[in-house]
């Protein structure tokens, strides 16, 4: 191959890449943000004290399942009594 | 009577082993001319690629590096066929020559050597021309790894949101951030205790991977020592630690994991039989 034909070749290669179609799932670059959920109900936001799956105040359910233990979250912050 | 016994055994006459030697030379030059051609071409194929491929491996806007990955395994694809051809050929040219050649001439006949000589040249002009073409292809593949530390640098640096300030979104007090976090983290807000969601964003994800990669290629010259102090269990398990360590020390927040993990390599891998 001469320098030309590589320089095409390559040129070939990037062009399809960039344009070929992609499949399964693609992550859209994001910036870090800074959000709370807050009970749709009453308004309250979550506290770790009280348990995060419930609200603290009407009871709300926030997430169907339990907490387990993971990286930063852990057994402890279920809402107790529920 | 003992004269076929004791003595080399006659073959085809001298005419035929001239054409013989004409015919071996023959091909070994062809043969020796074929892999010098593509030589040449892989040389210049990957010294036009790897300024190419380091450029889009730099590109920061393509999250999955998809772009990258699909150049990389074009180029390498082109290796693959200088590769194929180079075996089909040698198959084709080199040892069905040596094949008939080997009919002809008995392992007693003097004339052998020849033949066995070029069989030799041939291997031997092989063997210099796959190392070639594997060190091309490790070249190639290593652009993924040459900016660890500046990658993970800059990508520790979003981790911790690059200073940025957060607010609470309940009560509106600042919330710093306080190191860097690489998957999405509940954060409680210092005034009214509400538990905001701080998430680190799209790059911020990759920091384990580039973390995993990195810590490997730290400790390399430890694989390195292992594999040349006769692959012992010891060192095997030096380099496991060292790595391990590396990696406990850029992600203090996945040491349960990582020394389970440790655990498991340790156990399950033999001292002898390396790495991956």
């Amino acid at each position: 191959m001469t320098e030309n034909k590589i320089r095409s070749f390559l040129d070939n290669l990037k062009k399809t890449a960039e344009t070929q179609k992609n499949y399964g799932l693609y992550r859209e670059a994001s910036l870090p943000v800074m959000d709370a959920a807050v009970c749709p109900h009453c308004g309250a936001g979550r506290a770790k004290a009280d348990g995060l799956t419930h609200c603290a105040y009407c009871g709300r359910r926030f997430l169907a399942v339990a907490l387990d233990d993971g990286i930063y979250l852990k057994k402890t912050d279920n809402s107790p009594n529920v | 009577m003992f004269d076929s016994l004791f003595h080399r055994q006659s073959g085809p006459d001298k005419a035929a082993q001239l054409a013989w030697q004409e015919r071996l030379r023959d091909v070994e030059t062809r043969w020796f001319a074929f892999l010098e051609k593509l030589e040449d071409r892989m040389e210049s194929l990957c010294s036009a690629a790897l300024p190419e491929l380091r450029a889009l491996r730099r590109a920061t806007d393509d999250v999955n590096r998809r772009v990258y990955q699909k150049v990389l395994s074009g180029v390498t694809g082109q290796l693959q066929n200088i590769h194929d051809r180079a075996y089909h050929t040698h198959d084709e040219k080199v040892l069905d020559t040596w094949y008939e050649f080997r009919e002809e001439f008995k392992m007693t006949h003097a004339f052998f050597d020849f033949g066995h000589t070029f069989r030799q040249n041939c291997e031997k002009r092989y063997q210099e021309f796959e190392a070639c073409l594997w060190g091309w292809d490790k070249l190639l593949h290593e652009t993924s790894r040459e900016n660890l530390e500046e990658e993970y640098r800059r990508v520790l640096e979003i981790c911790t949101a690059g200073g940025e300030k957060f607010t609470c979104k309940q009560c509106g007090a600042p919330i710093s951030i306080a190191r860097a976090f690489f998957i999405s983290v509940n954060l409680p807000c210092p005034a009214c205790a509400t538990q905001n969601t701080f998430d680190p964003g799209s790059e911020a994800r990759e920091l384990p991977f580039i973390a995993r990669d990195l810590a490997e290629k730290r400790v390399a010259p430890l694989y390195e020592a292992y594999q040349n102090g006769g692959r012992t269990p010891e060192l095997f398990r030096q380099y496991l630690r060292a790595r391990y360590d590396e990696l406990n020390r850029m992600l203090p927040d996945l040491k349960a994991h990582h020394e389970k993990r440790y655990h498991n390599e340790a156990a399950t891998t033999q001292g002898d039989e390396g790495n991956e």
